[in-house]
């Protein structure tokens, strides 16, 4: 089976600071992977690029076969609003923007009706478990709940692959349980490859495959 | 993207960003206004008028076009004030626009939306011009005759209205893509060597134009003025951060708080600072202006009447358009606090176990307006009565002389006081957003 995201020898620095140093990885359709390390390993420089969010100074990022690089923004825009989805550990939802909205994002971006693109949305609030908040901004519900929101967001398009940076960071345990069931449940489901930054090793336990990084290199990998 | 959804996510939900884009539409609906103004009276055509209807400056086909660029010269300040409203809450934007990018919008999605946001407002502003004129129009129609500078509209400057309300739109669409320059919203910062340039710059203009003005008349005068715009235009950022660094070192708790609001972002009350400064030094010229025209009038009696009233019409109706320019500059300073307000609410919040009241709070902010507002325009009002006009004007009346030093001591202490009556209106105004920063439901505001 073909990777759907490929990363090689992939390097980025911040001015002074290098996070990462030729990290390689292959995600496989439907494949749960875990990378951990201590903070300021480059766990979450690592996603970004993957994400397409920030460019590497060196190496390659292939989604679905595609190279980042190689691709106009206006293409790579696209290509991540359609094979990638993206949750944060908080703050990526628009804040004046009802969930119904923010859930449909995508969708609106890329030229989608407005009432399409919002049935899909209430469908996937739905699946998620908060249809009811469909017409609340997000500062009037709890930090599990705009997750599962911004599950919802990552996933309405279909993606390939689902980039996760500490999804249930600012959670406690129980809503943490419940929104990583409902992440690996949706990206199982979809057969979307989910590459997940975790500090925590109970997530990082209900991965395929766990990558340590030290340092901005691979320490070790392991099958789990 | 449609342009339902450009339209929608473009539109402004949040009441501080509401507040911003009313606050532009009102400058270019007024600047609409002044230019419907000039384009009613460029209709009257050339040739000389009658003045027992028109006032002498529409009459006079000479002052005539002056007037209209005069009216034209209005337009473009106040449409500078609807740059300025749209710029505030700059953190506040591009952390929408950064959740915007993640959720996939591309770079041209995200230019689109800035624009299609200062086109809206440029629209709405063009439409309202219209009445807004003939809200004018009938006001300068009840003044005397010199001060009628504003016709009455008729059915066929309906036709004017079109292209004003196109020419707003276009100026929305112009001021959204120069806000969106370099990806962000953020303003351009102002470079060092640009600062230490004004900085070295401006007073050796400023004395270049004062020295040179008995001889050189004009030439010497504008020279001074250019200095004087490029001093407040370098030093006002320096002025900001030195008073909010100054501050944060205080010991009374709410002189600290102020100090850390105005270092967290100084870039709003810097330019407000910057225009009100302005504002204040050509009020200052213009009042210097009058008090030389009738203090000649008392001691020749080669001035008639109808002169004094030519000049200070002049003279009062730019006051007027200048005091309605720092009315407006204050209104974007309050909105810019409303909307500092909105984006540290969970800090402001998490005050609130420390024991920091409403009362408090209103006092630190009517402080950080103050600041901000009082010295900025008693400076400008100084400097303004002391170098100003009657420089300009050939310099019958010499800078030291008592009289403009006794007006400029008035306009100073005037000044002063209005900046705090404006800080004290402000901080009533604002009491519904300060109770609102402070709930402790903010603490779970992501």
């Amino acid at each position: 089976m073909n990777a759907v995201l490929e990363l090689e020898k992939v390097e980025y620095a911040y001015r002074r600071n290098t996070a990462l140093r030729g990290v390689s990885l292959q995600l496989k359709p439907g494949e749960v992977v875990a990378v951990t390390g201590a903070s300021g390993c480059g766990k979450s420089t690592l996603l970004h690029c993957a994400a397409g969010i920030l460019t590497p100074d060196a190496g390659v990022v292939q989604v679905d076969g595609q190279d980042l690089a190689e691709l106009p923004e206006e293409q790579r825009a696209a290509l991540r609003r359609t094979k990638v989805g993206v949750v944060l550990q908080f703050g990526q939802l628009v804040p004046d923007l009802p969930l119904v909205d923010n859930v449909a994002l995508p969708l609106l971006l890329g030229g989608h009706e407005r009432g399409e693109a919002h049935q899909a949305a209430r469908r996937w609030l739905d699946q998620v478990g908060i249809a009811e908040d469909a017409d609340a901004v997000p500062a009037e519900l709890s930090g599990g709940q705009t997750q599962r929101a911004a599950v919802a967001r990552a996933l309405i398009t279909g993606p390939s692959v689902v980039l996760a940076d500490e999804p249930t960071g600012s959670l406690d345990s129980r809503a943490g349980q419940e929104l990583l069931d409902v992440l690996l449940e949706a990206a199982r489901y979809r057969g979307a490859a989910l590459l997940m930054v975790t500090h925590d090793n109970l997530v990082a336990a209900s991965a395929d495959r766990e990558i340590r990084l030290r340092d901005g290199l691979i320490q070790h990998e392991v099958a789990l | 993207m449609t342009l339902e959804t450009l339209v929608q996510l473009a539109r402004s939900r949040t009441p501080a960003d509401r507040s911003r884009v009313q606050l532009a539409t009102a400058a270019l609906a007024f600047s609409g206004a002044l230019l419907l103004g000039a384009l009613r009276i460029a209709r009257l055509g050339k040739g000389e008028l009658g003045n027992d209807i028109y006032s002498n400056y529409i009459a006079e086909s000479g002052l005539r076009s002056g007037l209209i660029a005069i009216l034209i010269i209005l337009a473009a300040l106040t449409g500078g004030l609807a740059v300025q409203a749209l710029r505030l809450g700059t953190a506040a934007r591009e952390r929408r626009l950064a959740a915007l990018r993640l959720a996939g919008a591309s770079r041209k999605q995200l230019r689109q939306l800035t624009v299609a946001d200062a086109a809206i407002a440029g629209l709405a502003g063009g439409l309202l011009a219209g009445p807004a004129y003939l809200v004018l129009s009938l006001l300068f129609g009840a003044l005397p005759r010199m001060a009628r500078i504003l016709p009455g509209a008729e059915p066929i400057d309906a036709l004017l209205w079109i292209p004003v309300v196109v020419m707003m739109t276009a100026a929305g669409v112009v001021i959204g893509s120069l806000l969106h320059r370099d990806g962000t919203a953020a303003p351009q910062p102002q470079s060092a060597s640009q600062r230490h340039t004004g900085i070295v710059a401006g007073p050796v203009l400023i004395a270049l134009g004062l020295l040179t003005s008995p001889y050189m008349g004009y030439v010497g005068s504008t020279i001074a003025l250019a200095g004087t715009a490029l001093l407040f235009l370098s030093t006002s950022g320096l002025w900001i951060r030195w008073l909010g660094r100054r501050l944060q070192r205080s010991g009374d708790p709410a002189n600290l708080l102020t100090g850390v609001r105005l270092m967290t972002d100084s870039r709003p009350s810097s330019r407000i600072c910057m225009l009100l400064g302005s504002c204040g030094f050509l009020v200052g010229s213009m009042a210097n202006g009058i008090a030389s025209v009738v203090a000649d009038e008392t001691t020749t009696s080669a001035t008639s009447a109808t002169s004094v009233s030519f000049y200070t019409t002049g003279f009062g109706l730019t006051i007027a358009g200048l005091v309605l320019i720092v009315l407006t500059a204050i209104a974007a300073l309050i909105v810019g606090v409303a909307d500092q307000l909105v984006d540290q609410r969970r800090q402001l919040a998490s005050l609130t176990a420390l024991g920091v009241d409403l009362p408090f709070l209103r006092r630190v902010i009517r402080r950080q307006l103050t600041v901000v507002a009082a010295p900025a325009l008693a400076a400008g009002l100084l400097f303004g009565t002391v170098i100003g006009i009657n420089r300009v004007s050939g310099g019958a009346v010499g800078p030291f002389d008592p009289g403009t030093l006794l007006l400029a001591a008035i306009l100073t202490a005037a000044g002063w006081l209005f900046g705090h009556l404006g800080a004290a209106a402000a901080g009533l105004l604002l009491r519904n957003q300060l109770r609102d920063a402070l709930d402790p439901e903010n603490l779970r505001a992501a």
